[in-house]
């Protein structure tokens, strides 16, 4: 197979491992589900039962929505802790105006972390043939 | 970003496989390829 035509290949490979992975492989949803159930063990443990906290949905992004009534100083206090869930993003009391701000959609995530592993596994390809000196 | 690496492994592992099948595919071109 000619390099150019390995490395389109290699790449749509990649491409469709992470979407469906994301999608019908169920990665997205298990973030969600574990995520959400990380939030709601933190609002039971600062006693917010009346608040909640959901994931972004369409598109999923790490980030929390919250609803419920607070004061300003549980506002603040919660989006710091919210933000201080593992793999939370960002932790807001409204939807986020824009798609394109941090953090991005899961999707757009899912695809930069498999295109950086596609790269790394080319780099080690290269680097194992270049340590040989010449292609024996 | 542990917690998101720690939902995706198994496709961060299958597309680091890719990459290396594809750099072994770039760097040693078959016979038939080299001629």
């Amino acid at each position: 197979m000619r390099p150019d035509r390995a490395f389109a290949v290699g790449l749509a490979a990649t491409l469709a491992s992470a979407l469906l992975w994301h999608g019908p492989g169920g990665a997205a949803d298990r973030f969600v589900t574990r995520a959400e159930r990380d939030v709601a063990e933190m609002l039971r443990y600062f006693e917010m039962d009346q608040v909640t906290g959901n994931i972004q949905r369409d598109p999923v992004a790490r980030r929390i929505i919250y609803t419920g009534p607070a004061d300003t100083f549980q506002r603040t206090e919660l989006v710091r802790l919210g933000e201080d869930v593992p793999g939370i993003g960002e932790a807001r009391w409204s939807p986020s105006p824009a798609t394109l701000r941090y953090p991005l959609p899961l999707a757009g995530e899912a695809v930069a972390m498999a295109l950086a592993a596609f790269l790394i596994g080319i780099t080690l390809a290269a680097i194992a043939f270049y340590a040989r000196g010449s292609d024996r | 970003m542990l917690a998101l690496v720690s939902a995706y492994w198994p496709m961060l592992l299958v597309t680091f496989v890719i990459g290396l099948v594809t750099g072994r595919l770039m760097f040693w071109p078959s016979n038939k390829d080299r001629r």
